[in-house]
């Protein structure tokens, strides 16, 4: 029998994982390209603009307690429109679950196992991550909850063997950034991750109690800690080559040896990626699935969940190469994430208001 | 893709054998089968070298609106 909920140091647990695990691989690299030495600022504003769009779904949530996207959708809205705002947002996981996909598929392919086929990493992650989706939220809570310590002890033991290569002369140069043309280049740091956070939005149901504090609290720390990334990725290899990576911490990570015995760290960090890469692939997994059984009604998971591995392992291959998935983020991610995380969210809020308003002015009449 | 497609059948006719066996609830199997069709078409979509490109299509469309 399924528990359906999470305490609160899970889910503190699980956005924590969801925000910061695979953006402190892919996100530092394309920061220090166009803000150079002062990179590490870029993600303290999109942190706080993804503080603002938390308090806005954390209000939705508050409206309609015990209610998922999907439902509230449906409620809101009446089913016609809530119905197809409910199938975008499913959509929408769907998508997100490709792209996760994708991107693991393009990491292992670069950086370890060149001759393999795409489709074996994407299907063997999918399968696993299926397995945990049948299973539950509880099952997915309790492996990151053991996933975060271990990710955690490792990135810590990582950075200071690699702080042997601090230099700080690798920051001359700083603070000289024109701040109106790094915002609007790095913009899709807003979607990915912190816009990207709005899957949550169907997993508050089951938090048990301060569901506000512990997302916040999530989102801050996310925020310091891929700060504190892309600072430590400046101090290390320095701006032109850290900008040259598409991967700057496996680049440490392959640098790193304490005498002759610590070396080669690079497939210990790959590992932790593809534990991040789990975590964040199940929960938009698993709100794909969810969606799709809240929509239509129906109440064993399982063979949704089957049938979803065929399409997202194919959706995954749509892209040709590692460059054009990179070039979509960067051009349209914010865009496309936006719609999703403020414009439906907020008119779900102003549907909500008139509503109320209405039915207090009806009360007052009678 | 010979192999691909004759697995895909072999596939669906053993879910909805296990499904129906199962008094599953008509709207689960449509929507099962239809995901599962959804999937198939674009993986013919592939095989066929015309990939369907679902990131294509986004870009497109919010080029489309003019954001």
């Amino acid at each position: 029998m399924e528990n359906n909920s999470m305490t609160v140091w899970q889910f503190f647990v699980l956005t924590l994982s969801f925000l910061a695990g695979t953006s402190f691989f892919f996100l530092p690299g394309g920061l220090i390209a166009v803000a150079k030495q002062d990179a590490w600022m870029v993600p303290l504003w999109a942190g706080a603009a993804g503080v603002m769009a938390a308090l806005i779904w954390l209000k939705l949530a508050r409206q309609h307690p015990g209610l998922s996207i999907i439902q509230i959708c449906t409620k809101v809205a009446g089913k016609p429109i809530g119905g197809l705002f409910a199938i975008m947002y499913i959509s929408y996981f769907i998508q997100l679950s490709v792209f996760i996909t994708r991107n693991v598929g393009d990491f292992m392919k670069q950086t370890l196992m060149p001759i393999t086929p795409l489709t074996m990493f994407h299907v063997m992650l999918l399968v696993i991550s299926a397995y945990a989706v049948v299973k539950g939220i509880d099952t997915i809570a309790r492996s990151s909850e053991l996933l975060f310590i271990i990710m955690a002890i490792t990135f810590v033991l990582i950075f200071c063997m690699a702080l042997v290569a601090w230099d700080w002369s690798r920051f001359q140069g700083s603070f000289r950034m024109n701040v109106w043309e790094t915002l609007k280049e790095t913009r899709y740091i807003f979607g990915f991750p912190f816009l990207e956070a709005l899957v949550f939005l169907m997993l508050f149901p089951f938090v048990q109690s301060k569901v506000k504090r512990s997302f916040i609290l999530a989102i801050v720390v996310a925020t310091l800690l891929l700060s504190v990334t892309t600072f430590f990725t400046i101090g290390v290899l320095g701006v032109p080559r850290a900008s040259h990576d598409t991967y700057p911490l496996f680049v440490i990570a392959q640098e790193v040896h304490v005498g002759t015995f610590f070396e080669h760290l690079e497939s210990t960090i790959a590992l932790i990626l593809l534990a991040a890469i789990f975590i964040k692939l199940s929960i938009a997994y698993y709100c794909s699935v969810l969606g799709l059984c809240q929509l239509f009604r129906i109440s064993s998971r399982l063979w949704v969940t089957l049938a979803l591995i065929l399409l997202i392992s194919g959706l995954s291959l749509g892209y040709d190469n590692v460059v054009e998935n990179i070039e979509f983020s960067q051009r349209y991610d914010f865009e496309y994430t936006l719609l999703y995380s403020v414009f439906i969210p907020c008119l779900l809020l102003f549907v909500t208001w008139i509503r109320k308003k209405v039915k207090r002015r009806e009360g007052t009449a009678s | 893709m010979i192999w691909f497609i004759f697995m895909f059948i072999i596939m669906l006719g053993g879910i909805l054998t296990i499904m129906i066996r199962s008094r599953t609830a008509a709207r689960e199997i449509v929507l099962v089968t239809s995901l599962l069709l959804l999937g198939f078409a674009d993986w013919i979509s592939i095989f066929m070298n015309h990939k369907f490109k679902s990131s294509k299509i986004i870009a497109i469309l919010i080029d489309w609106v003019g954001l």
